[in-house]
């Protein structure tokens, strides 16, 4: 008889208990940090690297740079976190509630502003840049002088108005690196003074 | 020799939670033969190797089977990191342990719980699906997911668990193993339950062994072999047996499965109390070139995973035996001789994964 009797432990003790089973739609789902619920983006952050795009395994996510827009294909997303990580200037954060359920494929459209962020070229990039410009002009010019008529004199006037550019951005970088050396050494001096003090 | 009648069983039956098609050659109410049927799920995951780059091929793995993907994506992994001679961080690989037996909990307890729906034992099904909620609970607070994972990665695991959630955890472990100690007891010793498994469904030790079952089939006819005693991963810092029963019946797997929820709570509790600190992941450089096969215990048994590189990002060959797979040639065997009415108990007791098998 007492083998018939196993489960009414359990039974009588979940009489008491609350119902296991929660209201979900209508309360919202029990999360964790954790949790996988749904990835989101913050348009202002985003720079259309489409690192998430070329990182996703299902191709769920699209990054279009010329429309300037960004999407997601809810149904074929697997929330695998990849464009998280790979999201460098953090605009794609994973939200712990799920997406309320739909009755069709859901596709996400962000549109994006493109930032193109503007170029610092350095001194001594700027330098190297100029010496093999000046590199080709000089070669040029030798070319020039071998064929003497033979060439178009359109293209010999190209080739004067390259070398006379060149040579002035050339002297403007010697002006620049004189003053910026000049700025160093005193701040260099400052400090040993500083030190002797 | 009586008439002889052919029904079909499946590929939708109320008991099979996955399409697999028997035909039984019935003598009045007895099988005489069982012709066993699959192919109504095929998905090719085999062939994606060749789209997909390894490393996302972890996921793909890890969707063989919606209930032990974690220990599919371990399988993939180690097969992966072994041709690059990976070494894996000791902490990475203790968690790999620790989610590994936590899913082979949640996947007894489920199983359980069906083969109590399907001997019409209600009641003791929703409670153990109660329990196993606990045990979703964990997986969802520690790697994110419910049912898919995606916690491990070629070269370590993808989250870390904090040293203070992992405490709590072994609390809730406590919890975990008294809600399934009052079920256990029913499992084992009720009178309905035992009157409907105890010697249904034979399958002898000489058989088990001839025919190749694998996991929890071949342990319940008193063969004491797991693929985690092969110490793969971070199981050579932890202590146990597996577990032996000499039912031979469907009971005895029962057992196996109950005992062994009971052990995984406790090699659990072993990889807390053992768990190292220090990194979680090792950055992998270059690609796989050369062959493997990674041998892993699954709840349902032995899980092959045969990986070949050719020194580019996609494999040549990647090749999947599943426990369900192995499985079925035995399941042929027990059910020639059984009654029609145990059919049901018998097909499921080897705990069907068809998914897995038609990957």
């Amino acid at each position: 008889m007492s083998d018939l009797l196993k489960m009414c432990g359990t039974i009588f003790t979940s009489l008491k208990r609350k119902t296991a089973c929660e209201m979900y739609p209508v309360k919202p789902s029990r999360s964790y940090e954790k949790t996988r619920g749904s990835i989101k983006i913050d348009a202002k952050k985003c720079t259309l690297c489409t690192l998430c795009d070329k990182r996703c395994p299902t191709h769920a996510i699209k990054v279009d740079r010329a429309a300037g827009y960004w999407q997601i294909n809810r149904g074929q997303c697997i929330l695998c976190k990849e464009c998280v990580h790979a999201c460098r200037p953090g605009a794609l954060t994973m939200e712990n509630q799920y997406m309320a359920p739909t009755g069709n494929i859901q596709i996400d459209k962000v549109d994006v502003e493109l930032k193109t962020p503007k170029k610092k070229v350095g001194i001594k990039t700027e330098e190297k840049e100029l010496k093999a410009k000046a590199k080709v002009v000089a070669h040029a010019e030798k070319a020039i002088q071998a064929k003497g008529e033979a060439i178009n004199p359109a293209d010999k006037e190209a080739v004067k108005e390259v070398k006379t550019k060149v040579e002035a951005r050339e002297e403007v970088i010697k002006e620049e690196k004189k003053t910026l050396q000049n700025e160093k050494k005193p701040s260099k001096e400052v400090k040993k003074e500083t030190e002797k003090k | 020799m009586g008439k002889r009648t052919v029904i079909p069983f499946g590929p939708h039956h109320p008991v099979l939670p996955e399409p697999i098609h028997l035909d039984l050659v019935l003598e009045d109410e007895v099988v005489v033969e069982a012709i066993p049927n699959i192919g109504f799920i095929h998905r090719g995951l085999e062939l994606l190797c060749e789209k997909k780059p390894y490393q996302d091929m972890v996921l793909v793995a890890e969707r063989i089977c919606g209930i032990c993907s974690l220990i599919h994506g371990v399988g993939f992994v180690q097969g992966a990191e072994q041709i690059m001679n990976v070494d894996v961080p000791e902490r990475a690989q203790f968690l790999r342990v620790f989610w590994s037996e936590l899913s082979r909990v949640q996947s007894h307890i489920l199983w359980l719980g069906l083969a109590a729906d399907a001997i019409g034992f209600e009641s003791l099904f929703m409670h153990s699906w109660r329990v196993r909620e606990l045990v979703l609970d964990i997986f969802e607070e520690t790697t994110g997911g419910r049912v898919i994972f995606d916690a491990v990665k070629v070269g370590g695991v993808r989250n870390d668990v904090s040293n203070e959630t992992l405490s709590r955890i072994a609390r809730q472990l406590d919890k975990i193993e008294s809600e399934f100690k009052q079920l256990s007891d029913v499992f084992i010793n009720d009178f309905t339950v035992t009157h409907r498994w105890k010697d249904v469904g034979i399958l002898t030790t000489e058989d088990a062994k001839t025919l190749g079952a694998v996991g929890p089939m071949l342990r319940a006819s008193g063969v004491s072999e797991d693929m985690r005693m092969l110490k793969y991963g971070a199981y050579e810092h932890i202590d146990f047996e597996p577990i032996v029963e000499k039912g031979c019946d469907c009971h005895a797997r029962a057992i196996v499965r109950v005992r062994e929820v009971f052990q995984s709570l406790d090699i659990m509790r072993q990889c807390i109390a053992k768990m190292p600190a220090g990194e979680t992941e090792v950055k992998v450089k270059g690609f796989p070139e050369g062959e493997f096969f990674s041998r892993v215990e699954q709840p349902r048994g032995e899980v092959i995973y045969y990986l070949k590189g050719n020194g580019t990002k996609f494999l040549d060959r990647f090749r999947v035996r599943t426990p369900t797979f192995a499985n079925v040639p035995p399941l042929v065997k027990t059910l020639a001789g059984c009654d029609l009415a145990d059919v049901p108990a018998i097909v499921l007791a080897i705990d069907p994964c068809i998914s897995c098998t038609e990957r």
